[in-house]
């Protein structure tokens, strides 16, 4: 294998792990309560300028923002589940949850055009040159945020499948998605686990959003081309399946940098989404059959 | 220990129980039965609080139920072992008896209520580490049974626990019922296996059409010309 091909496979790998750690909460949210999240690509942007807000007001490095922000996102994502999403998901209780669909898709509308008026239509970065600095191995070359991306989001996500796995609110978590009324005559209030779902979902955006800052800049719209792309490696992954979103973010990253060898971007991206609507038509449980949430 | 107090409920406009009544002492062991679709599943839903009641309120040890979600009931000292058994599938075993205990927060009552399940179900020790769906129908119904009862009930909700199962297989899991009982479990049977479930139980209620028709001692209702005729094919 050339190097240009290593470089290119290494990127792909680099940034696939970060596009799974955005699709992980969605995966996780979907799987437990199978309420499908628009407004997901939203708290990734709020995500965003929490963390630019960190690095500008506090002078905090990139790297450093991403508790803050993790703990701002879990306050947000409770506070969304338990007061706006929960009181629609209860009057819908004895039927599929529409309501809460078209409601998170006003949230995505509304946010993104929030932030529009709140931080203006500019592009915007995180000051300081560390972004910008490289580690070279041998031939290939990758930049800091690169490595700390790929390190990060892929302890993030062992940390999550082990507390889904270790843990008794782990547990709790699985059975509700599962068989939520078998769970509830367990004793398992499953508002409650909805509440840490949601909010552990939206925790976990939190550091990704930190990570991708240190890549691309913000706008108020960044959350549609990411919030998107995070279905599609959510399917890939197969839906419901945390460590399938991670391995489906790699397949996505991978894709879309050796496309980028041998075509033109718009045609790689047109290949993403070939590619999930062929996995929805051939293979709906997702390519790489691992449990559910 | 449990009152059923005229209870009514349903689903939507549906209307399937009418003021049913009955009752259960600490320590029994009391049949329900009736046909299919007289309402015994709604019954025991509504007990658990999964349906709520349209008129009249359960009692449970001296407290109203009504209004209560399930996890409260089951908080409370009452389990219900599901019809269709509806165990978690992508857990092993053990993973779905540990479900059952981790309301109690106390992992080393859990591990005693696991060794006491495992006692009474050696099958489900032997094949802890397999995935729950992986399982015949009979071995599925332990399963459920244990996980309903590592919540250290009080009170233990039997939903059809014969369906789709072997004969031999309910022989084996009716033997269970009296060991349990035993141990201090009061338990409501729902059944529609007329016979055997009332040769468990000191006393039964029949249940057609969402109303208590019948009720009684096993002994009397076994000797009942109605009953026999309708359940018993006598």
């Amino acid at each position: 294998m050339s190097s240009t091909i290593t470089q290119a496979l290494l990127n792909g790998i680099a940034s696939g792990a970060i596009y799974g750690l955005i699709a992980l909460g969605l995966s996780l949210q979907f799987g437990v309560m199978k309420i499908i999240n628009f407004a997901h690509g939203s708290f990734l942007m709020i995500a965003m300028y929490l963390a630019l807000w960190g690095c500008r007001h506090l002078g905090l490095h990139p790297l450093a923002v991403i508790p803050l922000v993790m703990a701002a996102l879990y306050v947000v994502g409770h506070v969304t589940q338990r007061w706006l999403i929960e009181p629609i998901y209860r009057k819908e209780a004895t039927r599929e949850p529409i309501g809460v669909l078209i409601f998170t898709t006003g949230l995505w509308i509304f946010l993104d055009n929030l932030f529009l008026v709140l931080a203006g239509p500019d592009f915007q970065s995180p000051p300081g040159d560390w972004p910008n600095e490289v580690v070279m191995v041998g031939d290939l070359i990758f930049t800091y945020p690169q490595v700390a991306g790929f390190i990060v989001a892929s302890a993030v996500t062992l940390l999550l499948v082990t507390f889904l796995r270790g843990t008794r609110i782990g547990r709790m978590i699985r059975a509700t998605g599962q068989d939520r009324e078998a769970a509830s005559v367990l004793g398992i209030d499953s508002a409650a686990v909805y509440q840490v779902s949601f909010a552990l979902g939206l925790a976990v955006l939190g550091v990704a959003g930190s990570l991708l800052l240190t890549i691309v800049p913000v706008d108020p719209f960044i959350g549609d081309s990411y919030g998107i792309r995070a279905f599609v490696v959510v399917v890939l992954g197969g839906i419901g399946s945390v460590g399938g979103a991670f391995w489906g973010g790699i397949l996505v990253g991978i894709i879309e940098s050796m496309g980028a060898q041998f075509m033109p971007v718009t045609y790689s991206e047109a290949m993403i989404f070939a590619i999930f609507l062929g996995v929805l038509y051939f293979r709906p449980a997702g390519l790489f059959g691992l449990e559910e949430a | 220990m449990l009152e059923i107090d005229h209870v009514s409920s349903g689903y939507g406009d549906v209307r399937v129980l009418h003021r049913v009544a009955l009752s259960v002492e600490e320590g029994e062991i009391v049949s329900i039965v009736g046909a299919n679709g007289a309402g015994k599943t709604t019954l025991i839903r509504t007990i658990m609080g999964t349906l709520p009641a349209t008129a009249g309120e359960v009692r449970f040890r001296g407290e109203r139920l009504s209004g209560l979600p399930p996890h409260a009931v089951a908080r409370r000292g009452m389990a219900q072992v599901m019809e269709g058994r509806r165990l978690f599938p992508h857990m092993s075993v053990e993973e779905n008896l540990l479900v059952g205990g981790d309301i109690l927060r106390d992992p080393a009552r859990s591990r005693r209520l696991l060794d006491w399940v495992y006692g009474m179900f050696p099958r489900l020790r032997e094949r802890r580490r397999q995935l729950a769906r992986s399982f015949s129908g009979g071995e599925q119904q332990m399963l459920a049974i244990g996980r309903a009862l590592m919540t250290a009930p009080r009170l233990l909700l039997l939903d059809e626990p014969s369906i789709g199962l072997a004969p031999v297989v309910v022989k084996e899991i009716f033997a269970r019922i009296p060991d349990i009982n035993a141990e201090g479990v009061t338990i409501l049977l729902v059944e529609q296996d007329v016979r055997r479930s009332l040769k468990l139980s000191a006393r039964g209620y029949v249940i057609e059409q969402g109303r208590v028709v019948l009720n009684g001692t096993s002994a009397e209702l076994l000797a009942n010309d109605g009953l026999k005729a309708a359940y018993l094919g006598q």
